[in-house]
């Protein structure tokens, strides 16, 4: 009868430990797919931040151009003027038709030469900010009227909720 | 007499180790069954990431066609969305997008080719696969249709014939594309099945026919077109209301950038003298349809290019 | 001797729980390093290179309403431009744009807490016209370069971003 007790109790024994294995495991696994998971987030987000930037220079609304031939790194001062005009004064295109394109986000040209004037292009800051990824680089403000073209700082914000 | 406790061990025995492996088994079985859905969804994620990197064209030079390498995923599109198995995501409306409704294999082969009246408007996107054929007839056999033919990049499956028949093998999905003011031979539309759609293009008039078949016969849907770009849309659309859906959102586009340069515009008419002729109405902005709207669209694009020809003469900053 | 077999099995079992919880706490102490620098990073430094030089060369500066590159040409050519500094006193072409080079760049990639090197050199020999710069001993860089016609012989610009 002890034999067998003493069987019994080695067997359980072992299927215990084996368990514990399994949950030493699964908790590895989990722990990785989270961090992997997390990461993948992360990387997104900055991705986002730069394909927002790139999306709203070559947007024909506020870039630079000659008979359509392209200025690169540039944004016209009387477009830009036009743009934020037209958004402001008609919600939906803010809301829902922009939105689509540069989500949560602040669009921003910051002049450093001649003056120091700071153009909002485009901003939809959420409530609840979980994280922001931001981009920045230097761009040309072009103005028509006198054709000469400034130094500035183009900033993109990108917002996670 | 034989001890009988060692018989009774050892059935016990074997049927504890049954037991145990059945459930050790089930369990891992289990594990495998839910997480496949799980990795199914993982593969997704790369091509919904990279598909909309090529839809908001970050990544694409206009006019030269890309090859998107893609898993053996069904990769499904419409005007407003594109999804891969249970995920999608919407194209915003910013951006135009003429795909089949559904592509299969290894590739995809994306092209981005500029909208300009004569000022640039957008990029709009054009996605298809290597089993897709885009057959071409021109029983005139003019420079125009070829030069539209010679517009669509040569890794696009396309044939051009000077001719108004032409038998379908059915082995690939095919797409008819009949240049003539004269109407649509009936040995072509009675082609139009699953996998063949044929449309009709009158240059003369710009305007484009969808043919479809339907349970009462074929049926024949109007559209206007204005520019290469859109008569390129008309080609790669899936069908009609595809086509359609993508013209409401290129004419919202027009007013959009149309009201942006019509307001420039307004302000180089104060800030230059009179010989500089800046006239903010060659930018139409209250654009409802495409076919009221047409003759006003194509009457300002002469007039932007024949003032921009001008202004260049008098060395005033350009009107776009 | 069979209870000696079931202590063995045991101590099996014991081992390799140890061993496989030896490999958890190793795990857990590399997974929680901090991870290098994402992709944003490599793409940033060389879109900021090119977009800085580009953004750079075309500004209309004070001096007569010359773009930067304007005065380089003139700096490495005729030198028939003179400016005005911020006191007032007159300038060459040369000095001025060094000078709104330098505080162009500080403004601009200085702001982003980022290195750089910016170096002009006219001709073949690539003689240097003005270097500034603290890249130094930094391995990992981008660089952008703008060439431009110089009156007899060509200007080169040349952007490095490092770090």
């Amino acid at each position: 009868m002890k034999k067998a007790q003493i069987r019994m109790f080695e067997t359980i024994a072992v299927l215990f430990i084996f368990i514990l294995l399994i949950g030493f495991g699964l908790v590895f696994y989990s722990r990785m797919h989270s961090q992997g998971m997390f990461d993948r987030r992360e990387e997104r987000y900055e991705k986002h931040a730069i394909e927002v930037a790139q999306a709203a220079v070559s947007l024909p609304e506020l870039k630079c151009s000659s008979y359509n031939t392209v200025v690169s790194d540039c944004i016209d001062y009387l477009k830009a003027e036009a743009f934020i005009e037209a958004v402001s004064q008609n919600p939906g295109l803010k809301n829902e038709y922009y939105f689509d394109l540069f989500g949560y986000s602040r669009i921003e040209f910051r002049e450093i030469f001649p003056g120091g004037s700071v153009f909002v292009i485009y901003d939809f800051v959420p409530e609840d900010i979980v994280s922001r990824s931001t981009f920045n680089t230097p761009m040309s403000l072009y103005y028509p009227s006198r054709r000469t073209y400034s130094l500035g700082m183009f900033t993109v914000e990108v917002y996670e909720i | 007499m034989a001890p009988k406790k060692g018989v009774i061990e050892v059935q016990f025995n074997w049927i504890f180790i049954l037991i145990a492996g059945a459930l050790i088994l089930g369990f891992f079985g289990a594990v495998i069954m839910r997480s496949r859905p799980i990795a199914e969804d993982m593969l997704a994620e790369p091509i919904l990431t990279s598909m909309n990197a090529i839809i908001t064209s970050t990544g694409i030079s206009t006019r030269t066609a890309m090859f998107v390498e893609i898993p053996e995923e069904k990769i499904s599109f419409s005007c407003e969305r594109f999804s891969v198995g249970a995920f999608s995501q919407p194209i915003p409306e910013t951006n135009i997008v003429f795909a089949p409704s559904e592509t299969e294999g290894s590739f995809l082969i994306a092209w981005a080719f500029d909208f300009n009246i004569p000022h640039h408007i957008t990029n709009f996107l054009f996605i298809t696969s290597p089993d897709k054929r885009y057959v071409f007839l021109d029983p005139s056999n003019s420079q125009e249709v070829q030069r539209i033919y010679d517009l669509i990049p040569s890794h696009v499956r396309k044939q051009k014939f000077s001719t108004q028949h032409f038998s379908v093998d059915g082995s690939s999905e095919t797409r008819i594309v009949f240049f003539s003011s004269a109407g649509m031979p009936s040995g072509i539309q009675h082609d139009v099945q699953d996998g063949i759609s044929a449309i009709r293009v009158d240059t003369s008039s710009n305007k484009v026919y969808f043919y479809e078949r339907t349970d009462s016969g074929i049926v024949e849907k109007e559209a206007d077109y204005f520019g290469d770009a859109m008569l390129l849309g008309a080609v790669f659309s899936q069908d009609f209301e595809d086509y359609e859906c993508n013209v409401r959102k290129i004419i919202k586009k027009i007013n959009v950038v149309n009201r942006v340069y019509h307001r420039r515009t307004a302000r180089l008419q104060q800030a230059y003298p009179a010989y500089c002729y800046y006239v903010p109405n060659h930018f139409p902005h209250q654009i409802t349809s495409l076919s009221a709207s047409l003759p006003q669209l194509i009457n300002s694009k002469n007039l932007l290019e024949q003032y921009s020809r001008e202004l260049d003469k008098r060395s005033c900053p350009p009107v776009y | 001797m069979k209870q000696k077999k079931s202590q063995m099995e045991i101590m099996g079992v014991a081992i390799i729980v140890v061993l496989l919880i030896l490999g958890l706490l190793l795990f857990l102490r590399f997974s929680s390093v901090e991870r290098p620098a994402t992709l944003k990073e490599p793409f940033q430094r060389a879109e900021l290179a090119s977009s800085t030089l580009n953004t750079l060369l075309r500004t209309t500066t004070g001096c007569g309403r010359s773009s930067v590159a304007e005065l380089y040409q003139d700096c490495v050519g005729p030198q028939k431009i003179f400016c005005e500094n911020s006191d007032g006193e007159k300038i060459s072409s040369c000095e001025y744009a060094n000078g709104f080079v330098r505080i162009a760049l500080m403004e601009t990639i200085g702001e982003l807490k980022r290195h750089y090197d910016f170096r002009v050199s006219h001709g073949s020999d690539g003689v240097v016209v003005y270097q500034i710069g603290d890249c130094g001993n930094f391995v990992d860089k981008d660089s952008s370069r703008y060439i431009i016609a110089g009156t007899e012989q060509h200007i080169a610009f040349t952007l490095d971003i490092c770090g």
